[in-house]
C-alpha cells in the first residue's frame, strides 16, 4: 500500500460529504452565531452601528484582518467539538477493519480525513462569515472587501484552523471524548483570550506568543500593529513565524498520530 | 438501589469521576505556578468552581444521554431508560456538587472569600448558604440546558458545542448581561467577573442583590424548568436512537 493522490481526493471528498451533510455542525453554528448576535453583543443594531463606526475611521483591509480576527476568537471552538469524534467513531462503528482491508494507506486514508473534515467544517464558518460581509460590503460599497477577506482569512484564520484540526483528531485517541471537548474549550480560553488581564490575575499563558491559533500575532503583525483588543504589538517577522509554528505543529501531529495508527495496525 | 449506584458509578468512572479529578489537578498546579510568579490565585479558584465545573458536567450529560450503546435494549426493559437517565444525571450533579463544596471550603480557609464583606456579618451557615449559590445556581443550568439540547439535537457533538460557544460568549462578551437586567438571570459567571474584585475590594449591597442574589435564584428557578422539559424529552427515546446512529 503506498500514497496515492486519487485516494487521498477519493477520502477527502467522502469524509467532505459525510461531515457536511451532518445538520448538527450548521446548527451548532447557527445557534451560537445568532446568540452572541442577539443576546451577548446587545442585538444586530449594535452590531451594525459597530460595523458602520469602524468603516468609517479605518481602512478597509485594516477593518477586514480586525473582522476576520474578532470571529476568529469564537468560531474555532466548534472545530474541538465537532471533530473530535471523527477518528474515535471509526472504531466505534468498526469501520476501521474494513478500511485496513483496502488499497487505502493508513496514511492516505489519515490526510483524506484530515483535509475532508477540515474543509466540511469551515463551509458552515464562511456561512457566517459571508452574513456579515454581505452586510459590510453594502456598507462600504466596495466590493474588495472580499478578496480582502480572503486574503486575512488565509493568513489569520486558517494556520489556526489547520493546528486545531489536526490535535482535535488526534487527541481523542488518547482520553474520552468529552473529557478532549472540555479541554479543548478551557485551553481555547487560556491560550488566546487571556490577553488583557489584570496584574492580580497574571498567569502563565500561551496567548501572549507566537503559538495562538486565534491569530493575535498575525492580526498585529500582517495587519494592524497595536490591534486594538489585544494589547499586542508583534512585528511582520513575528506573525510569519507564528504561521510557521503553528504549520509546523499541525505537521508533527499528523506525522505522530500517522506513526501511532500504524503502530497499532501493526500489533493488530 | 446502593448497588445500582455502585454499578453506575463503575460503568462511567471516566465521566463521574476522572474529570473532577483531572479538573482539580490542572487547577491545582495552575495554582501552584501563580504562586511561584507571586500572582494571586483567587480568580483561578473561582473560575474552577463557577465557571469549568458546570462546563464540564453539562459537556460529560451530553455524552452520558446520547452515547448510550445499548439504547435498543433499554426500550424493551421494564425499567424505563429515562430513570436510568435521571440517576446518571443525578450521581453526576452529585458528584461535581461535591467537588465544588468541597473546593469552596478549602479555598474558604485557605482565607479566600469572593462574595461582598458585608454578608461576613451574617451567621455562619447563612455565610456557607449564599457561598453555595456560587457553583450550584450554574451547575444546575448548564447540566439542565445540557440534557434539553441532547434531547433536542440528539447529538452529543452539537449540544456540547453550542453549550462551549455560549460558555465562551459569555465569558468574554459579559457588558450586555450587566447593563441588561433580565438578561442576568441567564449569565452563569457573576462572581467572577463582576463581584469579585480583589482581596481588598467589597461591593455594596444595592449592587450586589439585584446583580448577583436574585439573579441566582432566578437562574435556579430556570434550570428546575429546563429539567422538567429534559425530564419530558427523555419521555422521547425513538428519536435519540435515530441521533445515536446519524452521529
Amino acid at each position: 500500500m503506498s500514497f496515492s493522490l486519487s485516494t487521498l481526493l477519493g477520502v477527502a471528498r467522502y469524509e467532505f460529504r459525510m461531515q457536511v451533510k451532518r445538520p448538527g455542525i450548521w446548527i451548532t453554528f447557527a445557534v451560537v452565531t445568532f446568540y452572541i448576535i442577539f443576546i451577548a453583543m446587545g442585538g444586530p443594531g449594535e452590531v451594525s452601528k459597530d460595523i458602520k463606526e469602524n468603516i468609517a475611521h479605518l481602512p478597509l483591509l485594516i477593518y477586514m484582518a480586525d473582522f476576520t480576527y474578532s470571529v476568529n476568537q469564537y468560531l474555532p471552538i466548534f472545530f474541538g467539538c465537532l471533530l473530535a469524534d471523527r477518528l474515535v467513531r471509526d472504531r466505534r462503528l468498526k469501520t476501521e477493519e474494513i478500511m485496513n482491508t483496502t488499497g487505502a494507506s493508513v496514511g492516505t486514508r489519515l490526510l483524506g480525513k484530515y483535509f475532508g473534515n477540515l474543509c466540511a467544517t469551515i463551509v458552515p464558518m464562511l456561512a457566517v462569515y459571508a452574513i456579515v460581509l454581505c452586510y459590510i460590503v453594502y456598507v462600504a460599497q466596495n466590493l474588495m472587501a472580499i478578496p480582502m477577506f480572503l486574503l486575512t482569512f488565509v493568513t489569520i484564520a486558517l494556520p489556526g484552523l489547520l493546528f486545531v484540526t489536526a490535535f482535535s483528531l488526534a487527541c481523542p485517541l488518547f482520553m474520552p471524548v468529552s473529557l478532549y471537548m472540555f479541554l479543548y474549550v478551557g485551553y481555547w480560553v487560556w491560550g488566546n483570550m487571556f490577553l488583557k488581564q489584570q496584574q492580580e490575575f497574571s498567569v502563565p499563558s500561551l496567548s501572549r506568543t507566537i503559538l495562538t491559533p486565534s491569530g493575535t500575532f498575525i492580526v498585529n503583525g500582517l495587519f494592524n500593529q497595536g490591534h486594538k483588543s489585544t494589547l499586542v504589538t508583534a512585528t511582520p517577522l513575528q506573525a510569519v513565524e507564528s504561521i510557521c509554528l503553528l504549520l509546523c505543529i499541525t505537521m508533527l501531529v499528523l506525522v505522530g498520530l500517522w506513526r501511532f495508527l500504524k503502530w497499532q495496525q501493526a500489533r493488530r | 438501589m446502593l448497588d445500582r449506584i455502585f454499578y453506575e458509578y463503575r460503568l462511567h468512572w471516566k465521566s463521574l469521576l476522572l474529570t473532577p479529578l483531572v479538573i482539580s489537578v490542572l487547577t491545582m498546579l495552575y495554582t501552584g505556578v501563580q504562586l511561584l510568579l507571586h500572582a494571586s490565585p483567587a480568580r483561578t479558584f473561582l473560575m474552577d468552581i463557577e465557571a469549568c465545573l458546570p462546563l464540564a458536567a453539562s459537556i460529560i450529560i451530553s455524552s452520558l444521554i446520547a452515547r448510550e450503546p445499548v439504547l435498543e435494549l433499554h426500550m424493551t426493559l421494564p425499567a424505563a431508560y429515562r430513570n436510568t437517565g435521571l440517576l446518571r444525571l443525578g450521581l453526576l450533579l452529585l458528584t461535581f456538587g461535591l467537588c465544588a463544596c468541597l473546593s469552596l471550603g478549602v479555598v474558604r480557609m485557605l482565607d479566600f472569600w469572593f462574595l461582598p464583606r458585608f454578608i461576613l456579618s451574617w451567621s455562619p451557615a447563612a455565610q456557607w448558604g449564599i457561598n453555595q449559590l456560587i457553583w450550584l445556581a450554574p451547575l444546575l443550568w448548564f447540566s439542565a440546558a445540557g440534557l434539553c439540547l441532547t434531547m433536542i439535537t440528539k447529538n452529543s457533538a452539537v449540544s456540547s458545542g453550542i453549550l462551549a460557544g455560549i460558555w465562551l460568549s459569555e465569558l468574554v462578551l459579559w457588558g450586555p448581561f450587566l447593563n441588561t437586567p433580565w438578561l442576568r438571570a441567564l449569565y452563569p459567571f457573576p462572581t467572577t467577573m463582576w463581584i469579585y474584585q480583589g482581596p481588598g475590594i467589597s461591593l455594596p449591597e444595592w449592587f450586589f442583590d439585584p446583580v448577583w442574589l436574585y439573579s441566582r435564584l432566578e437562574m435556579l428557578a430556570l434550570a428546575s424548568g429546563l429539567f422538567f422539559m429534559g425530564w419530558l424529552l427523555l419521555h422521547h427515546l425513538e428519536g435519540l436512537l435515530k441521533g445515536t446512529t446519524a452521529a
